[in-house]
């Protein structure tokens, strides 16, 4: 089937066919980011602002652009996946969650948004994975939770799965509630399908093709749950059995 | 009492542009994120004119667009769409769903934007 600029594997995943794919998606990708740091730095020059507004404008440029780059540089590393090795070495789950919290916060606080780790959080889950590439995929599970989130917080996790052969990173996003009644309504009204996440119409499905290569570079894969109020983007990768042979 | 404008943006930044550069324009403005909540919006807001974008986050403007045309008083707002994908609409017959004027976000402004909301207001 056929959806937007890629094709759905059978998982709901994204599959480019080919580099003319991929180059249209990455237009697509940052042509919005750029149509917006444009009208804010026309707005800047030409419209009648107070202080306030000149430097809330200025810190959503630098914000966006930084979100933009983050693309750019996802993109060059997934094209260099092949002639690459990349090491894989034990690493705690706490801190690649950390900085990832750390490093998307300011994004976060700027939309009037928090994101935060799980209290149940487990300092001791150590994941055999490559630190850049696990970092990249939850920056961009981060990255489209924070557009798809209502004004709820984002909550990242990590957990063992697969009778602890798996730790499972999962960044949990919360749309508004909607009780099923009107939601049963509301989509009769609309005439619209429960439409898979992968398949959000504003999203090209990109960010998550790149995080599958990523993934599965890191002998992992990449996953969702839909929620009712939400969804779950996951990404599963091999337990460190560093711990076991103490 | 000033017209009302509908924004329908699930960028949250691109919809406080709005909403800055119209009220600044006199106009009063109500924001709403996808279809879902637009269509809500629709009856207890009574907006003169839609702003919107046409990729949303689970759905299309569209939906909701065709929903209103199969009302009489709903049918008669004036949509102003404003999209990266704006070129790509133009084998659509856009005017069938209330659409008055198509705005491309790579190549617009202030102005513009404030200049086609007008226009719909009084047309």
């Amino acid at each position: 089937m056929r959806y937007g600029f890629g094709d759905q594997d059978s998982t709901g995943g994204v599959v480019f066919d080919c580099l003319d794919d991929r180059l249209i998606a990455s237009a697509h990708e940052l042509k919005s980011p750029l149509s917006l740091i444009r009208q804010l730095a026309l707005s800047l020059s030409q419209d009648d602002l107070d202080s306030g507004e000149i430097e809330t404008m200025r810190r959503q440029i630098v914000l966006i652009s930084e979100r933009a780059l983050r693309l750019t540089s996802d993109l060059t590393r997934s094209s260099r996946l092949d002639n690459t090795l990349f090491e894989l070495e034990p690493l705690s789950s706490y801190q690649v969650c950390r900085r990832v919290v750390d490093d998307l916060r300011p994004m976060f606080v700027a939309q009037g948004r928090e994101i935060i780790m799980t209290s149940s959080f487990r300092r001791s889950n150590l994941v055999v994975a490559n630190h850049d590439l696990l970092y990249r995929v939850l920056m961009n599970f981060g990255d489209n939770s924070l557009h798809y989130a209502g004004d709820s917080r984002i909550k990242i996790t990590a957990k063992s799965v697969a009778r602890g052969a798996m730790v499972r990173f999962g960044v949990r996003d919360y749309g508004p509630y909607i009780p099923p009644k009107v939601l049963k309504t509301l989509r009769e009204r609309l005439a619209v399908a429960h439409a898979p996440v992968a398949t959000r119409p504003q999203s090209s499905g990109l960010g998550l093709y790149i995080s599958s290569q990523f993934a599965e570079a890191m002998n992992g894969r990449i996953g969702f749950i839909r929620h009712r109020n939400g969804a779950t983007f996951f990404v599963d990768l091999p337990a460190s059995k560093q711990l076991s042979l103490l | 009492v000033s017209a009302r404008v509908l924004i329908i943006e699930d960028n949250l930044w691109q919809a406080q542009y709005y909403e800055r550069i119209l009220k600044k324009a006199g106009y009063s403005t109500f924001v709403t994120s996808s279809g879902s909540e637009a269509i809500i919006a629709v009856d207890d807001y009574s907006p003169d004119v839609i702003i919107a974008d046409v990729l949303l986050n689970c759905d299309t403007i569209f939906p909701l667009l065709n929903e209103m045309q199969s009302h009489a008083e709903l049918a008669k707002i004036p949509v102003v769409i404003s999209s990266n994908i704006a070129s790509s609409l133009d084998g659509v017959d856009c005017a069938a769903y209330g659409v008055v004027a198509v705005i491309d976000k790579s190549t617009t402004d202030s102005s513009s934007i404030i200049g086609a909301v007008k226009k719909a207001t009084i047309a």
